[in-house]
């Protein structure tokens, strides 16, 4: 298993130089004029004699691999240059706006797997049952709409209609509060923020701001992680050990949490970690929708304004994350699958 | 049992070998194949009987030397027709293909005559051409593919395990139709098999392969009647019931002889040590590599 | 041909399926006849979305708009047929160049191996490590934003699923010793792909292709809608769902102005939808085939 393990850790950086560099070969198709305005720091048109200045100093029209390498290094110390699209650096935008969105992410998986965990055990301990059918279709159903759709019906019941809720991640007093200093953002993750400031009503604020888009994301990709539950549960419980068990004496509950909820963790796992990828591409969009003040939102900013340091900065921090995931989703199979720690 | 009559050498084969990384698929090859000779190759997987073919093909690297006599057309039957004929193409067109690809006839009246005749010649309705190759048997199918060896008028074929994937009752019409088209024809044959009494039944001369090496070769009756080596002399007890006794087998021994069958050889003693394998010449065209040749019966 | 033949006759005796079939079949017809439902709005780009009046604020159905209109008077009708028209044109593109790429680049990779092999298989590991709308969004940002961009950037992201697929095909396909037989009487490689290779591996890649159509529609629509697609006014799924959150986005939206979104979320619906129930049998029917 440690071998196993070590060649995928060592994959990682591999992995992530190649991302890197088929970024950096695609962005160098555009002319040095329009990359010099990447690598100004200032917020005006530069002029002609300007842009000079800058291809000269960073060699624009030179060697394309030695400007690779000297990127390299920039992007790996932090270094991502300047974002047009938010005025400030890039490392100080993904700062800025990535909490939002790993909160949000965080804040949906949560449910997903707790929800569609219990949804999918039920479903199949009442196999065939109404309740049984009604899961399957529905969520099946929700699954196949497209996540924009999701969202504006969602906007439109919730906000539009019944105005219970309000898009984007906090109120206008909320934001008060903190462009004030009255609230110091620790980490960027306004539940914790709002715990360690010791505000209640910040807190609730919060979270009534995510419970509409994390509940568009249920809604559009629980299904698979509700079917995998179903299925692989239907699975074992034909099993032989679970007949010897119940022949036993053992009571059903039992037999479920401590036998076959622990055997069904594989391909749940599996599954559930490929649902990370719809997330991480959908996430893009339902910030869109709900105005949420994440990655994904500056990330699209960026694209629309040709800000090239920004949307490069977007890229890799999704690609990176992306790839560490899966590695932590590898990582769970290793511990999880008896098989592969002996090999 | 088929007799071949003729003196002029096809292919002169002197040297071959073959050598994969660290070991040799095949060593000290030389052969001289006369034109209308069947040769029967035996060995069991692993002996080099794919790669000679894949070297007399031209497909393998080897060192050593195979010359052709004259410029000569190869062609190749395989061991199983379902991966021998592509799935999505007519029989038509299979049988086709070496006329467009070799000889590059454009007239689609001489194809036509040329495909008609072939698929005649190896007892095929012509109906069959229009379908493909899933709608037919493995018997059949093999017929098919003999007709694609046979449309360019080759003149040697290379048969690699032919009736191995068919039932047995099937293999033997094959080997008939093959022995037929033998008769009518200028054409010699090199045909692969683990099973000796289809050799037997087709060949005119026959070599045994073991690891690489030839470890007898001669006629088929001197071979089959006459067995110097003993190897063969199982891989015939398998067939001839007369002549089984109870020792003849494969053996397990622990032996540090340099003779390449020691560990297997039920005639195995310490004076094989130091035999290093050289062909010993027991008649004119029977050859042969082992010291006990003399005494192979115990 | 005969194989599409019975693969449709097939879909059409699934209950369900044929109600998808229908369906789309549907979409389709309004695609071809566009311009007879909804006769052009401006000569030069047909795209360009009927403006019915003034107002700032959205229109209900009525006979001269039969979904009602949007702010700024644009007919949604309009918007939504010539938006059919639009998508059908995006993901046949999109299809086509990227099974070009994916046939070509794959085709090499499997069937002469070696480092070309090597590099090529590393390439496409990289890009599909990516989020496919992430780096779409990222290939538009160089190119800027527009149609034929959004073409350009899903193919990017597109070809090498199948690439993987076309190579597996090759590599199963070039043991087969009707491919050595080939090679053995001496026939170039370029007539070993288009007789024998090409006619057996295609199959599954088309298949492949097929079962991605409602994938497509949706990151196309997506990049529209995030802005990097059609401009505003245009004909366009994604714009059309832009156009309807900024309504409700203002403030100014209740429950009467539900044609705003209802039904534009319903008709992009019902195509995606008829377009899963497809492939869900479609990929039933394949499956044993597969293995």
């Amino acid at each position: 298993m440690k071998r196993f393990l070590i060649r995928k850790i060592i994959f990682l950086p591999l992995t992530f130089i190649g991302i890197t560099a088929i970024l950096f070969f695609i962005i160098n198709t555009l002319p040095p004029q329009t990359l010099a305005s990447a690598y100004s720091n200032s917020e005006k048109e530069l002029t002609s004699e300007e842009l000079n200045t800058i291809i000269e100093k960073y060699d624009l029209k030179g060697n394309i691999i030695k400007r690779y390498l000297k990127w390299l290094s920039k992007i790996i110390k932090g270094d991502f240059g300047y974002s047009q699209t938010s005025k400030m650096s890039v490392s100080d935008s993904i700062k800025k706006y990535l909490p939002a969105t790993i909160e949000l992410a965080l804040f949906s998986i949560i449910p997903i797997f707790l929800i569609g965990n219990y949804l999918g055990l039920k479903a199949a301990r009442k196999k065939d049952t109404l309740f049984d059918k009604i899961t399957s279709f529905t969520s099946s159903f929700l699954y196949s709409i497209p996540s924009f759709i999701i969202g504006i019906i969602l906007l439109f019941l919730f906000y539009g209609i019944l105005g219970i809720f309000t898009p984007a991640r906090y109120s206008i007093e909320t934001e008060i509060l903190i462009s004030s200093g009255f609230f110091k953002q620790y980490t960027g993750f306004m539940i914790i923020d709002s715990i360690l400031n010791l505000n209640f009503r910040v807190l609730l604020d919060s979270i009534k701001h995510l419970i509409l888009p994390s509940f568009s994301i249920f809604l559009g990709t629980s299904a698979i992680f509700i079917k995998i539950t179903r299925n692989s549960t239907i699975e074992e419980m034909g099993k032989d050990y679970v007949r010897t068990l119940r022949a036993k004496g053992l009571d059903e509950d039992y037999i479920f949490k401590k036998h076959i909820r622990r055997n069904i963790l594989i391909p749940q796992i599996t599954v559930g970690g490929l649902q990370m990828i719809r997330l991480l591409s959908g996430v893009v969009i339902t910030e869109a929708i709900f105005d949420w003040p994440g990655i994904g939102s500056f990330g699209v900013k960026a694209a629309r304004q040709l800000d090239i340091s920004g949307v490069m900065g977007f890229v890799i921090v999704v690609s990176a994350l992306f790839i560490i995931g899966n590695l932590i989703i590898d990582l769970l199979y290793a511990y999880f699958d008896p098989r592969i720690k002996y090999e | 049992m088929l007799e071949c009559l003729e003196e002029k050498e096809i292919i002169s084969i002197k040297n071959l070998s073959v050598k994969y990384n660290n070991f040799y698929a095949l060593k000290d090859i030389n052969l001289s194949i006369k034109e209308r000779e069947v040769l029967g190759v035996c060995g069991e997987s692993g002996s080099g009987k794919t790669t000679f073919c894949k070297a007399i093909s031209g497909i393998e690297r080897y060192n050593g030397e195979i010359k052709f006599l004259k410029k000569s057309k190869i062609d190749f039957i395989f061991q199983d027709p379902s991966s021998s004929l592509n799935p999505r193409m007519k029989i038509y067109d299979i049988i086709q293909e070496p006329l467009i690809v070799r000889e590059k006839i454009k007239d689609k009246k001489i194809i036509n005559e040329k495909i008609n005749n072939a698929i005649l010649e190896v007892g095929l309705n012509s109906d069959l051409l229009e379908k493909y190759p899933h709608q037919l048997s493995g018997g059949q199918k093999q017929r098919v593919a003999i007709a694609r060896s046979l449309v360019t008028q080759p003149d040697i074929l290379i048969c690699d395990e032919i009736t191995s994937s068919l039932d047995i009752s099937v293999g033997a019409q094959i080997l008939n139709l093959l022995k037929d088209i033998y008769q009518k024809r200028k054409i010699t044959i090199i045909f692969v098999s683990h099973d000796i009494s289809a050799l037997y039944y087709i060949s005119t001369d026959i070599i045994i392969l073991y690891k690489g090496l030839i470890l007898e070769e001669g006629k088929t009756k001197d071979i089959i009647k006459n067995p110097k080596h003993p190897y063969t002399n199982i891989l015939i007890s398998s067939i001839l019931t007369t002549t089984k006794k109870e020792n003849i087998k494969i053996k397990n021994n622990t032996t540090k002889s340099k003779c390449i069958f020691s560990d297997k050889c039920y005639k195995y003693s310490k004076d094989c040590d130091n035999y290093e394998n050289q062909l010993i010449d027991i008649s004119n065209d029977h050859k042969v590599r082992c010291i006990k040749y003399e005494k192979i019966f115990n | 041909m005969n194989k599409i033949k019975e693969i449709i006759k097939k879909l059409w005796q699934n209950k369900k399926t044929r109600f998808g079939l229908i369906v789309f079949s549907f979409y389709l017809i309004i695609a071809i006849i566009a311009p007879i439902i909804a006769p052009p709005y401006r000569e030069n780009d047909p795209y360009i979305v009927k403006q019915t009046g003034f107002s700032a604020i959205p229109q209900k159905p009525s006979l001269k708009s039969p979904f009602g209109t949007t702010q700024n008077q644009y007919d949604i009708f309009y918007a939504l047929v010539w938006g059919t028209r639009m998508i059908f044109k995006i993901t046949a593109k999109v299809i086509i160049i990227s099974l070009l790429i994916g046939i070509i680049l794959g085709g090499v990779s499997g069937y002469f191996g070696g480092i070309i092999d090597e590099i090529i298989m590393r390439f496409t590991d990289i890009i599909l490590s990516i989020p496919s709308l992430i780096l779409a969004i990222f290939v538009i940002a160089i190119l800027g934003p527009g149609i034929e961009k959004v073409v350009i950037a899903i193919s990017f992201v597109w070809w090498p699923g199948y690439a993987r697929i076309f190579r597996g095909e090759i590599l199963k396909i070039k043991s087969m010793d009707f491919i050595k037989y080939s090679q053995m009487i001496g026939a170039k490689t370029l007539w070993i792909f288009k007789k024998h290779i090409i006619p057996n591996a295609i199959y599954n890649v088309i298949i492949l292709a097929s079962l991605d159509i409602s994938n497509i529609v949706i990151i196309a629509s997506s990049l529209s809608f995030l802005g990097l697609g059609s401009p505003p006014g245009y004909s366009d799924w994604g714009q059309i769902i832009s156009v309807s959150r900024n309504w409700i986005i203002s403030g100014l939206s209740s429950i009467e102005y539900s044609h705003t979104v209802v039904i534009p979320s319903l008709f992009i619906f019902f195509f995606v939808f008829s377009l899963n129930i497809i492939s869900e049998t479609l990929r039933d029917i394949f499956d044993p085939k597969l293995n």
